[in-house]
Formats: C-alpha cells, structure tokens, sequence
C-alpha cells in the first residue's frame, strides 16, 4: 500500500469537501476514479489532471465553466 | 450577515405577518392591498435572487442559460402579480371575473421557461453521473408522485371539464394550469430527492430551496385555479401563503447559487 497516494484521494476529497459535503466528495473522486479504470488508493499524481478536468466537468452544471475551472484548478495545484 | 440569512429572516417575517393578518381578518379594502402587494414583492424578492444568481455565472455556459430561464419565468410572475395587483387595487377589478385575464396570460407563458431551466438543471446532473440514490427508492417515490399528481389532478380537473357553464377557451387555461403545474411538479421534485442524497452538500442548497418555492408555487396554482373556478377563492385566503413562500425560496435558492459560486 502507498500511503502517498491514500493521501492524495483524500487529499482532494477535502478540497473538493467544503463545497460538496464528505459523503459527495468521497463519492465523487471514487466515481471519477472508476472512470479513469483505477482505485482511489491507486490514484497518482501523475493522474490528477485527468482527474481534476473530470471532476471539473461533473461539477459545471453547479459552478458554471469559470468556477469548475477554478475548482479542477485547486486539485491540479495538490502536486506542488 | 450574507444576503441569504437576511432573506431568510425577511421570510420568517412575512410569513408570520402574512398568517397574522390573514388571520385577523381585517375589514375593508385593506385584506385585498395586503392580498395583492405581498405576491408582488415577493415576487420581486425571486427576481432579485436570481438575477443575482445569473450574474454570478460570469460567461455563458448551460448552468448560467438554466438560471436565465428561471429568471425569465420569475419576471413573467412578477408581471403577472403586478397586473394582478394593479387591476384589483387601482382599477378596483374582480380577477375572478372574465377568466383568463392578461395577468394569466404571463404566468402561463412563465412556465416554460422554468420546465425549461429545470430540465436543463436535471440533465446537467444525470450529465455529471452523480448517483440518483438506490433505484427501488427512486422508483417508488416516482410512482408514489404520479399516483398523487394524477389523483390530485383527476380529481379537480374533471369537475372542471364537466362544467357547462365553463368556456372552452377558460376550460384551455385549466388544462394547461393543471398540466404545466404537473410538468413542473416532477423535476422540482426530482432536485429536492436529489438534494436529499446529500444533505450536507453546500452545493446542492440552491437547488433544494429553489425547487421547494416552485413546488410551493405550482400548488398554489392548481388549487387556486380550482378554487377561482368553484367560486369559493377570494382575498386573504390561506392559500396564498404558499404562494408567496414559494417565491421567497426562490430567492433564497438564487441567493444560495451567489454566495456558492463566489466562495470557490
């Protein structure tokens, strides 16, 4: 087990929790998870663009373009 | 305090005061003001709130067209209460007589716009393949909702359809009350159940409350239409308390969609 990329999944899943509650956030990186075909404790850093544009698209009916942006943004920004 | 409590508060208010003097029963023409000003300003509380909330969105994009389209059926209602309210306080009109009026006329071109942005609000989410929670409840409560609209339904309308003594052209506007408000009844719905999968989700509040208030304002409407038609609606009756909550959280759904989207 990496414990690296356990903390990444939540790592965005409290990112993405002020916005959506804990339960939406957890279900919402596992569903982008299991579009990309991975497991959230297999998420890598090297997957969180995709990952982030894919939350950024779920989440647009909600924010709007500019502020899902915003949002996929701040998950890409987790890697620095 | 963000404008949302503030509403909120305004709400709490109004509603209370709306009950009191309901209750009360003043003599006089004063019940018929308080009955005709209260919808138009709250009506205009929904418009504020949503244009607030189309702003928000800064460019276009379908989240921003669904909310414009409930703007615009906001203000085609705050026509129709504000034509309403002139022709009873100013001219001194009956609406209940000559059905349908212009006022009418607005608030059934108002329901497109709102089935409009709700379907769009609807899909968008289905689009975003959020889960629509366990399918035997989704199922159930989707028959459970059709069994009572179409009871609900059956049964006024038809005592309407059966009248001789209602016009054809008076009989279109029922119909079309009653199945606009039926159409609008399942996606409004559809975002409260949705709404209720997580509650904690900061970002399905607006949606929650603006559904509420259109909920709130579709019952209104077909009980009103009914009433109006039976002859036993007049000023001051309690019905109309809904209507004007239902505007209220409207505004409060807007308002909720503002303060979301300038917190990310």
């Amino acid at each position: 087990m990496n414990n690296m990329t356990d903390s990444l999944a939540r790592r965005i899943e409290i990112v993405l929790t002020p916005l959506l509650g804990e339960l939406m956030a957890i279900t919402t990186v596992k569903l982008q998870c299991s579009k990309m075909g991975i497991k959230p404790e297999e998420l890598g850093y090297p997957d969180l663009p995709t990952l982030a544009k894919n939350i950024e698209r779920a989440v647009i009916i909600f924010l709007g373009s500019d502020k899902a942006k915003e949002l996929s943004q701040s998950i890409v920004r987790i890697n620095s | 305090m963000p404008a949302s409590q503030r509403t909120w508060i305004f709400t709490i208010a109004l509603i209370i005061f709306n009950i009191l003097f309901f209750w009360i029963k003043p003599e006089g023409k004063a019940m018929t003001i308080v009955s005709d000003i209260l919808p138009i300003l709250c009506a205009l509380v929904a418009l504020g709130g949503t244009a607030l909330a189309v702003r928000s969105f800064g460019t276009g994009n379908r989240a921003r067209l669904a909310w414009i389209l409930l703007l615009t059926g906001v203000t085609l209602f705050f026509c129709a209460e504000t034509i309403n309210g002139f022709l009873e306080i100013i001219l001194n009109g009956d609406v209940n007589d000559g059905f349908p009026i212009l006022a009418d006329y607005f608030r059934m071109t108002a329901y497109i716009p709102v089935l409009a942005g709700l379907l769009m609000l609807v899909f968008g989410y289905k689009k975003s393949r959020f889960s629509f929670g366990s399918k035997r409840n989704f199922i159930f409560g989707l028959l459970g909702l059709s069994l009572i609209a179409f009871t609900f339904v059956h049964q006024l309308l038809l005592s309407i359809l059966r009248d001789a003594d209602t016009g054809n052209l008076a009989k279109s506007v029922y119909i079309y009350y009653f199945a606009g408000g039926l159409l609008i009844t399942f996606p409004a719905a559809l975002l409260v159940y949705i709404s209720s999968l997580y509650k904690k989700a900061w970002i399905l509040s607006p949606w929650r409350y603006l559904a509420m208030g259109l909920l709130c304002l579709t019952i209104f409407t077909i009980e009103h239409s009914y009433l109006s038609w039976n002859n036993t609606y007049g000023s001051g009756n309690f019905l109309e308390v809904f209507r004007n909550l239902g505007y209220l959280l409207v505004a409060i759904g807007g308002l909720y969609q503002k303060e979301l989207i300038e917190s990310v």
